[in-house]
This record gives structure tokens, sequence and C-alpha cells, in this order.
């Protein structure tokens, strides 16, 4: 071959290959995403990198609440500045203390919009309008919370010294590290085809705005509150993995059903907005015009019912509001987007607070209390267990005590099970960073004086969140090595006297529905239900272990008779009743793995100190158990499954455990629900369904009577969020009974998540009472100690 | 001599086609680390092939053009890892976990690992993602960078991916998960999709009219 005839042949490719790449590649030319704009709108008034865009929702702007979803909204459009970018893109760096993003129009778009001019104006019918908005929106949001960042750590750090213990990593400051889930550009479908919904979806980094079904017109991206809204749940999830290098970077505001935890994370959303544009109201076009779905974040709004007000003792009040919904305010609703309604009130209302007692200005003041979110769950976030910065002053989510897996699952499950984010853990961590900050006299950040404990206090009292006994300032370092309270960590307490409104409840008081022939359990085993559930939460990601490979994926063993039958996978509904005279708020029943097994596997018998549940006796297998001091190291040995096996031997009936059980019967580990792990052989608790929430329980009432409609005098149906779910294997015998002791506790418990004096001198490893008051640690919390225990003894039908 | 190098021409793209072919996990035909789907089409039906455009566009996920805001470092089975002062790799693999002891970074200290690389693992995941689904269902699977986790001073090869659901009614919810690359069973997810569906539907299930479970509470 000639060398001409070579070159030729390898010009030729190339220049078939530059063809194909470039057609892939939008430009300024490819005509589908770009629109000259002054040929959509006409004004001259819009210049060199502006658009048109609604700057508030088309409600605010109209000043009509009654908005038709046919009004022409160009008639409420002005004109602002944009981008100068030839694309609708933030900053093509995501490093440091900065942000990136795009916006695009939906999923279909290979790239943001580009200008053709340099001009962002278009008719407000448009999808390019859409993308305008949300970009101008968004970057706004942006804007506002990385500088509100930047001014946290100029008021956490005078150079590389911490002026407090905060929670913000000094690294990230000096450019070691970058935000660890920001690693993407964020990128935001503003035409999104979501029907009624708008999500951040945070495994792909993406927001979406959708529209509304009934009124096709109506776009969640016409209403900037949404876009703040959103973005506040992916600074939600920066916020809380600041402190987390990527591989741990796992920390999420709960789970996608009802706790504590997403209803915080919602409400914290719905103050972004407020963070942005001052105004406490969330959604007035998107949500509250056509599906009357907005909400309020003061007690002043008019949307709220008259017995709710800015008055100390009409505050919307935990945990009473807790099911409250504005827009039907006679309907009980248990939801995290009303449930997290309380902090945003409070948020607001601290706001006003510090304009008034530390004479801020409200920009001033809103930027102080979003610190203050930021270092709250920056600390709770914090998977690698230190909490702030500096040595050993601090320790959350147990990884500390666990050497064996320092970074990662156990410290999770702490994170989002053992000891989650709920109202109280927030409050208490939230009043610490105020104590610490604006009651801080060096730093001088409240007219030259300090805003008061008892300032704090009051606030948080009027929402009925003064549920704790100190500020837990050193949480598990409280104590020294040999489990006894540490003098120099005294934690602060909070004072009694200002605990008006709050209520705590002994744990005693919840109990099983006493009424006459009333059921205190039921059991789910219908096939069809029970393959809903498990699709919705693998689907979702709520399940985070696999069913056994002896599950039949048709579950053919289910046979809907409502008993727990071998080889099937069922649900189980608590009857939980309120025994006290005040309303019990975010209940939590646990199913997990916990210590109360000797290393045996030995069911233990705690003493009368530890724990009144007094089973098994020790002749029917029960023995003693040494528990761990507060801030020892936790073994495998520690975590135990919720259920135990009785065994019928000739001369006496024994619990023992589910690997004894299937010693005693010879089943070969190869039959086990988990061959490898013969601890949970014959029945556990599915890892993610294996807690249940409920939001509250009125004054001698259960879930049902607390839920029920007043007009229908019934309860809506239960969520997955409100059972646990078990696997049952095959191989066990019919007629075996089981005993599964569960936990539960509740958020406005009084010696749930603190000790009493009571408590302390007869625990077995301190008598020390000036513990009285002192948070659990997050080793204790995996006892019986801070819980009421519960037994189901259940047997096993063929 | 024109017919020898065309001839040579063909064969070098065929050989190419053919390494590029042999480096990809079993049962799928890309061996970029890019997506992946699994379609339920009957009980025991479960199909795999590369992501298509339509598939990744219907599950919302972006074009890979936003992967230019990726800072370029160190390179772990062709992916890219951000920049973090904490990062230790070996094998080409994120480690984790209980690291601080021993410097594992270098190879030539001994980690005994206790499972293996099983190469149809993204095949078992995607088969046991899909195992109660409805028909017609897909899941994408798609892989970020590989972990060793250090547990008691011994190794566990894990994967790390994106899991997205897209359902036969055009709903769909993604999450990250870490798998066992033994097992390919999900071991941890996290990274949930959060709604904001104005009238979000209970699942309402629905109790038994008589109880008679046996149970005995106290």
């Amino acid at each position: 071959m000639k060398k001409t005839t070579l070159t030729t042949l390898t010009l030729s490719t190339i220049a078939l290959a530059s063809l194909v790449l470039s057609s892939c590649v939008p430009n300024s030319t490819s005509g589908v995403r770009t629109r000259d704009s002054s040929s959509v709108v006409t004004s001259t008034t819009v210049g060199l990198n502006q658009g048109r865009i609604l700057a508030d929702n088309p409600i605010i702007l109209s000043r009509n609440t009654n908005l038709a979803d046919s009004y022409d909204l160009n008639k409420l459009l002005s004109v602002a500045d944009i981008t100068s970018n030839s694309f609708l893109t933030g900053n093509n760096s995501c490093n440091g203390l900065t942000y990136c993003f795009e916006v695009r129009e939906n999923k279909d778009a290979p790239s943001a919009l580009q200008t053709s001019n340099g001009k962002w104006a278009y008719g407000a019918t448009t999808p390019e309008f859409l993308e305008v908005n949300t970009y101008y929106h968004l970057n706004k949001v942006m804007d506002t919370f990385f500088s509100n960042l930047i001014g946290g750590y100029d008021l956490a750090y005078t150079g590389s010294t911490p002026n407090y213990k905060t929670a913000l990593p000094l690294a990230l400051r000096n450019g070691l590290d970058q935000f660890n889930v920001l690693q993407n550009p964020l990128i935001a479908y503003a035409d999104c085809d979501a029907a009624d919904n708008a999500y951040f979806d945070r495994a792909l980094g993406t927001l979406c705005f959708g529209y509304l079904t009934e009124h096709a017109s109506v776009k969640w991206a016409q209403d900037s509150t949404v876009v703040y809204h959103e973005a506040g749940h992916f600074f939600q999830r920066l916020q809380l993995n600041i402190r987390n290098p990527l591989a741990y970077a796992k920390a999420d505001m709960g789970n996608i059903f009802y706790d504590e935890a997403g209803a915080l994370g919602e409400g914290l959303s719905d103050f972004y907005s407020y963070f942005v544009n001052g105004r406490p109201h969330f959604a007035e076009w998107a949500a509250g015009r056509f599906l009357a779905a907005s909400r309020p974040m003061t007690e002043d709004d008019p949307l709220h019912i008259s017995a709710v007000s800015s008055d100390p003792d009409q505050r919307l009040a935990y945990p009473d509001y807790l099911t409250y919904n504005p827009n039907y305010s006679t309907v009980p609703n248990e939801d995290i987007h009303t449930a997290g309604m309380i902090i945003s009130h409070y948020l607001v209302a601290l706001t006003t607070d510090l304009q008034d007692k530390c004479a801020m200005t409200k920009t001033e003041a809103v930027n102080s209390v979003m610190n203050l979110v930021t270092e709250t769950l920056a600390e709770h976030g914090d998977l690698s267990g230190k909490g702030v910065e500096g040595g050993s002053s601090n320790r959350i989510n147990l990884s500390s005590a666990y050497p064996t897996d320092p970074d990662s699952t156990l410290s999770r499950d702490w994170f989002s099970l053992v000891n989650p984010i709920n109202y109280r853990s927030f409050m208490q961590t939230f009043a610490k960073n105020l104590l610490k900050t604006l009651g801080n006299s060096s730093l001088n950040k409240c007219q030259g004086s300090i805003y008061t404990r008892d300032q704090i206090e009051s606030l948080i009292d009027q929402y009925g969140l003064l549920l704790f006994r100190t500020y837990n300032e050193n949480r598990n370092q409280s104590y020294t090595a040999g489990g006894v309270v540490d003098a120099a960590k005294t934690p602060t307490p909070v004072n009694s006297n200002n605990r008006k409104k709050s209520v705590l409840i002994s744990k005693d008081l919840l109990i099983f529905d006493p009424t006459t022939n009333a059921s205190s359990a039921y059991v789910i085993d219908n096939r069809t239900t029970m393959l809903a559930g498990i699709t919705a939460l693998q689907s979702a990601g709520v399940m985070t272990s696999s069913l056994s490979s002896q599950t039949p994926s048709d579950l053919g063993f289910n046979n809907n008779n409502g008993k727990i039958s071998r080889g099937e996978v069922v649900a189980i509904a608590l009857n939980l009743y309120n025994n006290s005279n005040s309303t019990m708020g975010g209940i939590q029943v646990l199913a997990n793995d916990w210590n109360h097994a000797d290393a045996t596997g030995k069911p233990c018998k705690f003493s009368t100190s530890e724990s009144k549940d007094n089973w098994p006796q020790t002749s029917e297998g029960g023995v003693s158990c040494t528990l761990p001091t507060p801030n020892a190291t936790l073994t495998n040995d520690n975590f135990a499954p919720v259920c135990f096996m009785q065994l019928n031997e000739t001369s006496s009936t024994r619990w023992v455990s589910q690997s004894e059980f299937k010693t005693k019967i010879a089943l070969d580990s190869s039959m086990c629900l988990n061959p490898s792990n013969p601890k949970d052989c014959f029945i556990r608790a599915v890892k993610g369904a294996d807690q249940a929430h409920y939001s509250k329980l009125d004054p001698k009432s259960t879930w049902g009577n607390t839920m029920a409609d007043p007009t229908t005098g019934k309860a809506p149906g239960l969520d997955w969020g409100n059972v646990l779910m078990f696997e049952v294997s095959k191989h066990i015998p019919p007629g075996t009974v089981i005993d599964c002791r569960m936990r539960v506790r509740f958020t406005n418990c009084d010696d749930c998540y603190h000790k009493q004096k009571n408590d302390n001198t007869k625990t077995n490893y301190t008598a020390d009472p000036s513990a009285d008051g002192y948070d659990f640690t997050d080793v204790e919390m995996n006892g019986p100690r801070p819980y009421k225990i519960l037994h189901l003894q259940i047997p096993i039908v063929d | 001599m024109k017919k020898f190098w065309l001839f040579l021409f063909s064969s070098l793209i065929a050989l190419g086609i053919a390494y590029h072919s042999k480096k990809a996990p079993a049962g799928f035909a890309s061996s970029r680390p890019g997506w992946n789907t699994f379609v339920k089409k009957a009980t025991r039906n479960i199909s795999a092939h590369p992501s298509t455009k339509v598939e990744l566009e219907q599950a919302r996920i972006p074009s890979p053009r936003r992967e230019i805001a990726q800072v370029k470092t160190e390179p772990a089975k062709g992916l890219t890892l951000p920049k973090d002062h904490a990062y230790q790799i070996r094998e080409n693999r994120l480690l984790i976990g209980d690291i601080e002891r021993h410097d594992y970074q270098d190879e030539r200290t001994e980690l005994v690992m206790i499972n293996k690389i099983n190469p149809d693992w993204k095949t078992i995941l995607g088969n046991d993602l899909l195992r109660f689904q409805e028909e017609e269902t897909k899941v994408m699977i798609k892989e970020e960078f590989p972990v060793i986790k250090v547990q008691n001073g011994k190794g566990l090869y894990m994967e790390q991916v994106v899991v997205t659901y897209v359902f036969k009614n055009g709903n769909f919810s993604s999450f990250h998960a870490l798998v066992d690359s033994d097992t390919g069973f999900v071991t941890e997810t996290w990274d949930r999709t959060v709604h904001e569906k104005v009238r979000p539907k209970r699942a309402e299930i629905t109790l038994p009219e008589i109880n008679n479970s046996g149970i005995i509470a106290r």
C-alpha cells in the first residue's frame, strides 16, 4: 500500500469518528436547546446576561390568594441578572466551600439550556422560562447558603483555632477536602414529568420539579419556595455529611416512612424558604392554591386554627400538634411534612426572639439560626464518631466504642435506629450550640451581652421541646473508664423551673391496650399485602439486607390465616396504649439485635435495677448478665437477635438461643435463614423493617383512637413504617413457641434518654447520684435500661 | 497489498472488540463501568443488558456530561475518586473500616481476605433486587468505586453501587448500596429519594377482622 493510501485511510477514519462524535455534543447552533429569547419576549428592558423570572410565587406577586391557573403569569415577570455563562450552569468546579449545579428542562434534555444572544428572557408558559426561573432561585439559595456557611466558619474559627467546640471541619475550609457528597454538579429538572410531586434524588444528585395533575399549567418550578425547599434537602445532605469522608457519607434524614428525623428534615426544608425570602409560609402557589397543602411557619398565620397563636401558651407545641394539618385541622394526619411544622415554627420564633433580645437585624438573626442548624446536623451526622473538632471532647454514633468497625455500619445503625435524630436529640444539641455561641460572652454575639440559658430554655419550652435535663456537652465522655461520672465533664443542667409546657412521661405508662378483649398484636400474612410491602421497602432502599433464599419469591408459604406459619414473611402490628394523662410523641418500637443474652447466647434475666422485665426465670433458662460500663467497648457478644426459642426437654422447658435450638434439633446450618449466621437461624426481624414508628398517642388512647377521624370514628390504615416485619424459617418445627423481646420508647419519655436519680443509685456500675439527668450513653442504648420491654410469645403453626 | 492492509485494519478492530468484551463481567456486553439494566420478564426470567439511552432517560439519570466537574485523580477500575486527604487505596479499591492500625495501602502488608470477588456478583444482585418485584419492573445498577472493608484485621471485598428501580407505571426510586462482592447481596443502603408528594398514599395495611394470632403479649 502506498503511503498516501494509508494516510488517506487514517485521515478518513479520523474524519468519520469526528463526525460521529461531534453529532453527539450539543453546541450553540444545534438548535434543540436554544431559543432566541428576543423572539419570545419583546421587551427591550432585558439586558445582557439578564432574564425574566417570577421574583416570588404568583400568589404573593399578584396579592391574590384565589389566582386562577389560567392567569397570564407574564404579567408578574420581572427582570433579574441570570448568568454570563452561555449555558444555565453554575460553577464548573465543585471544590471547597463552593457549589456547582446546572438546570435542564427534563430528563430528555442532554444538557442545560444555552443562550444564543446572551439573554434569558422567555414567555412564562415556556419550558425555557421554568429553567431560567429555577436557575435564578437555585442560584439564590445556593449563594445564601454558602455565604452563611462561610460566615459560620468565621464565627467558629479565628485562623485555625476553634472559638468553641465546633462541628465544622477545618479541613474543608482549608481546601483539604471537598464536600464529599458534592462530587458531581447538582442537576435540577425544571419541567419534570412527575405528577403532583417534586423530589430530591440523593443517589443521582438531581432535583425534579413536576406539575399538578388537575392543573397541568401549574408547575412546581413556578413557586420559588418549592425550589428553596427542595434545595434544603440537598443542603441537609451536605450538613449531615460535612464531617464524613466519602466512603461514609451515608447519613440520611429519616427513612421514607413516618419518623421524627424525616419530620425534622421537612420542617428544616420549609425553613430554608424563610431563610431566603423571610416570609414564613411555604408553597402558597404550587401546593397551597390548588391542593390545600401549603404550610405556615408562624402561629400568627391566618391558616391556623384560632387555638394557635404566638402567645407562649398557644404555640404549635410538641407533641400535641404532631398530627395537626392546618388545611384539614379536624382530621389527624400522620405525615412528616406536617409534623415538621413544629421545628419550622420554633426556628422562625427564635429568629424573631434574637432580633428582640440581641438587637439583630432579621438577616443577622436568620443567619445565626442557620449556623446553629448546620452545627447541629454536622454533629449528629458524623459517622466517624467525634461529632466536633478536637480530640476526645465528644463522642457520637457509637463508633469510638467499637474499634472493629470504627466508621461504618454500626455508626449508621446508631444514627438511624438506636440513638437517632428525633425532636429531643435535635433540640438538645441545638440548645447546646445556642449556649456555646450566642450564650457565650466571649464571642459577644448578642449586643454586648448573651442570649441567656433561661431565654434559650423558655422558648424551647413554649414548643414543648424542653425534653432533656442537661445540655449533654460531652456525650459518652461524661464518664471515666471505670463507669463513674467524670467530675471535669459535668454537663450543664437545664433549669427545671423553665419546664412549664414540656411534659416528660415515665416509660412504664406505655403499655399494651388494656381494654377487655383488645388484641395486643396483629399478624399480617396476606400474600399480596406482604409482597406489596417487601417490594415497597426494597425498591425504596429501606430494606438493608436480602431475604433468605429459602423464602420463595411468590411468598408461597404465606397463607393469610392471621397466624405465624413456617416459611412466611409477616408484618406484626402492636396495639400500644398511652396510660398517662399527657400525650406521648415519637413512639419507636425496636426489634433489632441488642444486648440481652450472655456470650453463649443464653437469655439475660436482668436485675430489677436494670429493668423491670423479670424474664426469663432462672429455671426457664435465664442467666444474670453484666452490662457494659457506659463507655465500654462493644463486641459481637453484645448483640443478640430479638427472638428466643422455647425448648421442651423431658425435665424442663427453657428459653434458648436460636443457635442452641438448632443444635438441639440437629438442624444443619445450611438450613438456616442465613446459613452463615446461626444466631437467627429460625426467625429474624427484616433489617430496615426492624423498627416501627407512631407519631403520637393521646392520653389514655391507642394509636387507632388517636388517629381516628372524628366524623367517621375510623383511623387510617397502617403504613409500612408502623409495623415490624419478620421472616420465618420453613424448617422451624410446628408448635414451637418463640419469645421476641422488643424494646419501645418515646421521645418525651423521662427515663428513656436520660437517667433519674433512683435509676443511678440502683445501677451495678455506679452509685453516683450526681448522674441524675445525664443522658444514657450510646453503649447503654444497646441494653435494657432506656426502654420499656415488651414481649411477644408467638406459637408457630404448620 | 491493499487487501492485506484492509484485512489487518479489520483484524485489529476485531481484536480490540474481543479484548474489550472479555474484560466485561459475565453476562454483560459492556466493560464500561456504566449502567446495567435487569428486567423481570416472568417469575423465573430476569434478563440483563447494558442500559440504553432510553432507559437512562426514563429513570431520569443525567447524561455523562456532568462528569466534567469531577476531579480527575486516582483512577479505580476506570472510575474517578474525588479529592479527599483521607482516602486509602489497595487493589484499586477504597479501604474502609479499621484501617488505621496498619498501612494497608502498602500491598506488602498482609491482609487476609475473607471473601472473594464473584464475577457474577452484579447478576446475582440484579436477580435479588427483582426477586419479589412485579413483572416488567426494571432495576438499573451502576458501579461506583469498589471497597475493601477491614474488620477484625481481615478484609472483605465489597462493591458500591447506585440502584434505580423503574416500575411499569413510570415511577422510580434510587438509592446507594454496599454489596458483598462474593454473595452479591446488599448489606447496607443509603441516599434514599425524598419525595414531596402532596397527597402521600398510605399503604393502608388491613388488619385481620378476627385476631386469632395466638400471640401472648406482655
